[in-house]
Parts: C-alpha cells; structure tokens; sequence
C-alpha cells in the first residue's frame, strides 16, 4: 500500500463496506430492453375464426370419443395394465395378419366345427348360419381347405375372446373398438372365402 | 416515497420509478458485481441483466423492504454462474506480488480480494462485505454450509497472506 499504516482485518473489511463503484451509465440500455418487453406484452390476442375446429375435426384420421382426465396412482397403473394388454394383443394380431398362408398344419382325424365357435363369443345369426352350413355341409370342401379354415377360424375366435375379456374388465375405448371390428371384419372375409369355394 | 410504493408502482410498469428505483442501488450493485467479476465491463453488463430481470421477477417479490437482499441475490446468482462459464480458477501460489495500479490503499485490497479463486471470493464478498449468512450463499451458489464456511476460511488467510505487510 501506498501509504505505512497497518489495518486490522475488521478495518479492512470496514473500508470495503465502505466503498463503492460508480456504476455506468446504462440505464438507457435497461429502458430499451424494458420497452420491448412492454410492447411484447401489448401485443394483441387475435380469436380463432368460428368453425376452425371442424375444419381440423374432418381431416382427423378418426373420431376418438374424449375421455374423462384420469390422474390418480392407482388409475395411472390400470391405464398402464390397459396399455400393456392393448400391445399384446396388437401383437397378437398382427402375428396372427401377417401369418403365411402356405403354414402346415397337423391333420386331425376328425373335424368339429361346433369346438370351433366359442361360448363366450356371441356370433351374430348371419355368421352362424354360414358355420352351420359349413359344417352340414362339409363333405363339400376338401380336408386340407377345411383344416385350414378351421384354424384360421381358431385364431380369429382367440383374439375375439381376449379383446372382449379385455372390455369386460376395462371397458371399451377407441383402440379396442377398432381392434374388434378389425377382427370381425376378418371373419366375415374368411367365411365368405369358404362360401365362395363351394 | 417509501420503498413499498416505489415497488407498487414498478409493478404497474412505471418507468419513472424503476429508474428511481435503479438509482438508489445501481452503485452498490456495480462494486458488488466488480468485487465478483474482476472486471468492469462484465460487471456493467452484469448489472444490466440482473436489473432486467429483477424487473421482470419483481411480482415474485413478496416482501418490498427485502428488495435489496433479493436483487443482491440475482446479481450473485448470475455472477456466479458466469463466473464457473470462464473456468476462472487462479491457484494463489501463481498470484505473485500485489501491484500498485491504483493509489489508495483500498484499491490494493480490492486487488488483493481479485487474486482469489472465483468460489471463495464470491463467499467471502457475500459474508464478510454484504452480510449474508452461509445459509443463503449456499442456497444461491448451489453449495453446503461447509463448503461455504470452508471458503471463507480459504479467504481469508489467503488474503493475509497477500496483505501480510499490511496488516496489524
């Protein structure tokens, strides 16, 4: 230090209190920055033109029925459950869609269209009228085209049963609908497929 | 006008009195970002974005008369974070002699207070000159109540150390 005298450390930390630096002028900087924001914060709200929503709403892949907001723990993990099972059986699906046609099956000696048609499906009279000429009928088709037949209509009964024990536990949604007329859809193309062959 | 209804009226976006409000601290708020800094320009700078912001947060603010530890605070918390970006860290033993660039003797000791590493400095500034408590300054640098009792102890005999000429 420039002059002799000693200081304390409770003097030094007195003269820094003490002190100060005068600040620059740049109060012109902060007013700039603060107008712009003003003028951001004045910019007008514009309302959306009336009817846009329908607009949008029609090109929308689908309608998806609104769902009341779920938030609690316990209903996040069902929805994680319902998650889960919609994913399995899409899986199942799709294994089931993309199968090959020229798959083997193993012969049975017997065929019974009865184990074919589940309790738990409730087939529409349409579809069980067509089963029951099928199987009245059988000696119409050949064994392999209706070994076929008869799995093809096994997988399609299995997805059907799971899909709706599915609902009855979790109720219907969107996805699940989907997936059930998707299936339904399958079915009927399979018996008209046999129908066709006759 | 008392400090509350100069803060009512920054509220309402008075320009008037948040240039008031500005002068009455930009000077202590200038050394305190100098101490921080080490340099002018970047403590201007500094001063500028915390005023900005202290402006802009000013509704977060829910006791007025504490207005001055709150904006110190922003200005800390800026600082601070600045001063980690420049990896600013001066070991004290490459520091070497104080030199004389400014004639009166508390300019030497600001010098001195420059020498030390951006942590310490920082808890030492914020405790020793501003009159914050460890608490606080471990809450705006993110650090314990150790660390920051630690520090200071680090400034202080560092400083001296560097004042050991000085010094009774």
């Amino acid at each position: 230090m420039k002059n002799e005298k000693k200081y304390s450390y409770e003097e030094i930390i007195e003269l820094l209190r003490n002190s100060t630096h005068s600040a620059p002028e740049i109060w012109s900087s902060i007013d700039a920055e603060l107008e712009l924001n003003d003028r951001l914060d004045e910019l007008p709200q514009y309302k959306a033109p009336e009817g846009l929503w329908d607009g949008i709403e029609s090109e929308l892949p689908e309608s998806t029925p609104s769902r009341p907001v779920i938030n609690t723990k316990g209903n996040n993990l069902k929805l994680l459950v319902i998650g889960f099972l919609i994913g399995a059986l899409s899986l199942v699906s799709v294994q089931y869609l993309m199968k090959d046609n020229t798959q083997e099956y193993q012969y049975k000696s017997e065929i019974e269209m009865a184990s074919l048609v589940s309790n738990k499906i409730e087939m529409d009279d349409k579809v069980n009228e067509v089963l029951n000429y099928i199987e009245e009928n059988s000696f119409l088709f050949d064994k392999e085209q209706l070994m076929e037949f008869n799995t093809q209509l096994e997988e399609i009964n299995r997805a059907l049963e799971q899909l709706i024990e599915m609902q009855e536990k979790y109720g219907h949604d969107a996805s699940s609908n989907k997936m059930m007329a998707k299936i339904e859809r399958d079915r009927a193309t399979l018996l008209k497929s046999m129908i066709a062959n006759t | 006008m008392t400090l509350s209804s100069l803060i009512e009226q920054c509220l309402k976006g008075d320009r008037v009195s948040q240039r008031q409000l500005y002068d009455n601290y930009k000077d202590n708020l200038y050394t305190t970002a100098y101490r921080l800094m080490s340099d002018f320009d970047q403590s201007s700078d500094l001063l500028q974005e915390t005023f900005i912001e202290a402006f802009k947060q000013l509704a977060n603010l829910r006791q007025p008369e504490y207005f001055h530890s709150w904006i110190k605070q922003i200005l800390v918390r800026k600082a601070y974070r600045l001063l980690k970006k420049q990896k600013e860290d001066i070991s004290l033993e490459s520091v070497g002699e104080l030199s004389y660039q400014d004639n009166s003797d508390i300019g030497y000791i600001e010098q001195a207070i420059q020498k030390l590493p951006a942590k310490s400095r920082t808890v030492f500034v914020m405790t020793e000159i501003e009159g914050f408590s460890h608490k606080e300054i471990a809450e705006v640098m993110n650090i314990s109540v150790g660390t920051s009792k630690s520090q200071l102890n680090y400034a202080k005999t560092k400083l001296r150390e560097l004042l050991k000429h000085h010094m009774i």
